[in-house]
């Protein structure tokens, strides 16, 4: 098998599988959104046509039950219930997870084609019955009846279907997929297409890319027939009664082959396309033609691009671009469009050169132009893991590049060579901007949508509202804000758990929404959006609130907290207990959340991102999580400062000035020392006093003080001199030293040393 | 049938499902074309050879149906000498 072919359709499927999800869930709500369905069938199509190049029976076959269940939604304006959506989740689910099976053994598991058929019998259940009232050996037919079936010119070449479309009344596209194994139940495929009454043409394509000779095992079934017939599904049942399961008959008027200029050209781009053959009709002076052209060329090209035809049209003059869009409006012109045999996977479309610099003047269609460029703009797919490695090369970078500034040092110092000194220094500056550049770069590589994270939310609350019988509607807003790839990963787990809270504790059920004079359904809001060089991340919810009283007697009662606390805790602080490590204030352990590692779970996760996590919860109105997190993890910038010997990292984030203090500025109020600052008592602690280092003998006269802000406060504090400003890679202790507080990690210098970042945070405390 | 003329394979009266192995055969050792003249049937295994070997077929089959249909979705001969694709 091709590996690059099965990854690029792994990744390929795990997007359309998304796709479908997501467009299944909105189509939940608004079951009469046309384009919604589009795109779900053409999601579910393009996968079941990609899974056909692999031999991967089972998939194929669940896919095909969905493809067909969705054209009859689509074609025959079935009415999608929630069991049918159930049905299609759990269809999708099981298709992800045979994707993950086979990005590691390549094949799909053994138990693949009994689970298959059973999915595939539960999304046919759905409208098979509609289908063939008879109920007997039949194939069902899909009626078609305005477009043609997709696929068709990849199928058949136009002149083929030019000869169909001439035919009076209606068609049968009949596709027919034999089993593998059916030369040996005496099948002969060919033999049965050929003798398809009333056969107007036929097809031949490989299930599966034909592999080197020697791998070929002639008595495997490889082949698939497309076939159009004029005969009715009446006579056409008999010919295939043994084969039924391999066939699907898609019933459509041969006058929607000639109606398409492509068979297959939505509405929309034929509406297009007129237009811009009207325009191009009208009289105008030859300069504003040239645009007015460009224009039309344009559209033209990004519409047949959107719906997957040859975009190639000639756009030479007006009346040579009119012709061809003529032609691509009426009957299909086997010469011209000889070349558009493409299979549906998504074609890389070569831009015509003509098109760039006639393109460019149409600043009118700017805004089409645009916005249909982007579904042919070219994505690469690259390996998490290269740039992973990629980024810790940075990191080294980072790193060898901040020995420059000591190497600058010592040859000052130790050689007494100070123009060298000053030479490197020169140097360093360069290395240091392109290293920032190339850091930059990399970083927005591993940037990543919030969204990559909330589109899974709206099925997990579906599933959960439909459990707990609760009304939910959830707003997801800020979806395109962008975080570092691990930042967003870390993310899915405590999101799902406060969600999950949400949902059990927050939210109501409607009938006690109603009573409190609440819409029976809960609005669940999922916000993200940038602040600063952190993402903040709001899950607002519409429920009963945290009644602190009730959590205050629960902590007790756990033995969270004393008596003591239980009398003097404000609310805030109250609701903030269930970040408490065992806190569950549910009844009964459900299965949806209130196993009691909940929120403490989420906190830790958070904490470990680097990010905070605040509450803020009004009684019967609501309650809202604030998460708050860094955009990217992997590189810190910290400030150095020296407190006698010892060196110390702060983090920049949290400086805002540094002073130099004269020892008279400082003034003491009773133990506590402050100084004025611009008009205002700032406090100031001594770095020496925090870490309780053995203090040098003599006061200095002028103190170096860096003010900073840290859990909230803003404060001076005092150090012996300050360093430099370094971008280090920060690594968190771990082992035994993970306890310790005080600090935020270790870091690498560039002279080998190492060096302790401080967590201020927790030192003043 | 399958007879071997050279490095011409010729097919005649009906091929059935047990030619594909000795079809693919006659293909692997270097045969460069195929002639379906005499060809009355041909079943799919055969068919699905001469596909994946992407080898071409010279004159007209014997039997309406095998010329009307699947002659144009065949190659035809002389085949180009490119190697099959893998």
């Amino acid at each position: 098998m091709n590996d690059d072919l099965l990854e690029q359709f792994i990744a390929e499927a795990r997007d359309l599988l998304v796709e479908a999800g997501e467009e299944l869930l909105a189509l939940e709500r608004e079951p009469a959104d046309k384009a919604r369905i589009n795109r779900l069938f053409r999601s579910v199509h393009t996968l079941k046509g990609s899974s056909c190049l692999f031999d991967m029976p089972a998939l194929t076959q669940v896919l095909h039950a969905g493809e067909d269940l969705f054209q009859a939604v689509r074609e025959r304006g079935l009415a999608l219930t929630p069991e049918m959506v159930d049905a299609t989740l759990s269809a999708l689910d099981q298709t992800g997870k045979w994707i993950d099976v086979l990005e590691h053994t390549e094949a799909l598991p053994a138990d693949a084609g009994p689970r298959a058929s059973a999915l595939a019998e539960a999304l046919r259940a759905h409208f098979q019955p509609a289908e063939t009232p008879a109920a007997n050996a039949q194939p069902a037919a899909a009626v078609l009846p305005g477009s043609p079936p997709p696929g068709l010119a990849a199928w058949f070449p136009p002149a083929t279907l030019a000869a169909c479309a001439a035919l009076p009344g209606d068609l049968h596209l009949i596709s027919y997929a034999p089993d593998e194994s059916c030369f040996f139940k005496g099948e002969d495929p060919l033999y049965l297409a050929l003798h398809i009454p009333g056969l107007a043409a036929l097809a031949l394509e490989a299930s599966a890319a034909w592999e080197g000779l020697n791998q070929l095992d002639p008595y495997q079934c490889n082949l698939r027939f497309h076939a159009i017939s004029t005969a009715g599904a009446a006579e056409l049942g008999p010919t295939f009664r043994y084969v039924t399961a391999n066939v699907s008959l898609t019933r459509f008027a041969a006058v929607a082959l000639r109606g398409g200029g492509q068979p297959g050209l939505p509405a929309i781009v034929r509406d297009l396309l007129h237009t811009q053959a009207e325009m191009l009709r009208q009289e105008a002076p030859a300069l504003e033609m040239a645009g007015r052209l460009a224009a039309a060329a344009a559209v033209a090209r990004h519409a047949l691009i959107a719906c997957g035809e040859d975009p190639h049209i000639d756009a030479a003059t007006p009346g040579a671009l009119r012709d061809a869009l003529a032609a691509r409006l009426a009957a299909p012109e086997p010469s011209a469009s000889a070349a558009t045999h493409e299979t549906e996977t998504p074609a890389v479309v070569e831009k015509d050169p003509g098109e760039k610099s006639l393109g460019e003047k149409s600043l009118g269609e700017k805004g089409v132009t645009d916005q249909s460029a982007g579904a042919g703009r070219r994505v690469l797919r690259v390996d998490q893991e290269k740039i992973d490695v990629l980024m810790n090369l940075v990191g080294e970078l980072v790193v060898a590049k901040n020995s420059l500034p000591f190497l600058s040092r010592r040859a000052d110092e130790h050689f007494g060579a100070r123009a060298l000194a000053r030479e490197i220094k020169d140097e360093y500056g360069i290395i240091d901007r392109i290293t920032q550049e190339l850091q930059g770069a990399v970083m927005a590589v591993r940037m990543m949508p919030v969204g990559q994270v909330f589109q899974r939310f709206p099925r997990l609350i579906r599933d959960l509202a439909r459990k707990l019988g609760k009304h939910v509607e959830l707003v997801i807003g800020g979806e395109e804000t962008e975080a570092d790839k691990n930042i967003i990963e870390s993310l899915f787990d405590p999101l799902m758990h406060m969600v999950r809270n949400s949902l059990d504790h927050g939210i109501e059920l409607p009938a006690e929404r109603l009573a409190a004079g609440k819409p029976e359904t809960a609005i669940l809001q999922l916000l993200a959006r940038q602040d600063g060089d952190q993402v903040v991340i709001e899950i607002i919810d519409d429920g009963r609130g945290i009644d602190p009283a009730v959590i205050k007697q629960k902590a007790y009662e756990r033995g969270l907290i004393d008596e003591h606390r239980l009398s003097v805790m404000d609310d805030h602080d109250a609701q903030m207990l269930v970040f408490a490590a065992g806190f569950s204030t549910a009844a009964t352990v459900s299965d949806v959340s209130g196993r009691g590692v909940g929120m403490d779970v989420v906190r830790e996760a958070v904490e470990k991102a680097g990010g905070k996590i605040t509450l803020a919860s009004a009684l019967g109105q609501g309650t809202t999580l604030r998460l708050t997190l860094p955009l990217s993890m992997a590189v810190t910038r910290v400030m150095t400062v020296v407190q006698d010997r010892w060196l110390f990292g702060i983090p920049m984030d949290i400086v805002l000035e540094t002073v130099k203090l004269a020892r008279s500025d400082v003034t003491r109020i009773k133990s506590a020392e402050a100084f004025l600052l611009r008009d205002r008592i700032v406090p100031l602690r001594h770095l020496a006093t925090l870490l309780e280092l053995p203090q040098s003998s003599a006061p200095p006269e002028e103190i170096p003080v860096l003010v900073v802000r840290a859990a909230g406060k803003v404060f001076g504090l005092g150090v012996s001199a300050f360093g430099e400003v370094m971008e280090v890679i920060l690594k968190p202790m771990d082992g035994t030293l993970s306890r310790l507080t005080g600090y935020s990690g270790t870091c690498l210098l560039g002279d080998g040393k190492v060096m302790l970042v401080l967590d201020l945070k927790a030192l003043i405390i | 049938m399958i007879h071997r003329e050279e490095d011409i394979i010729r097919l005649e009266g009906a091929c059935p499902v047990e030619d594909a192995e000795a079809l693919l055969q006659h293909i692997q050792q270097g045969a460069a074309a195929l002639d379906w003249s005499g060809c009355t049937f041909l079943h799919t295994a055969c068919v699905q050879v001469i596909l994946a070997a992407g080898i071409g077929v010279r004159g007209t089959p014997a039997d309406d149906k095998l010329a009307r249909w699947l002659a144009p979705l065949l190659l035809t001969a002389p085949p180009p000498p490119t190697e099959t694709e893998s």
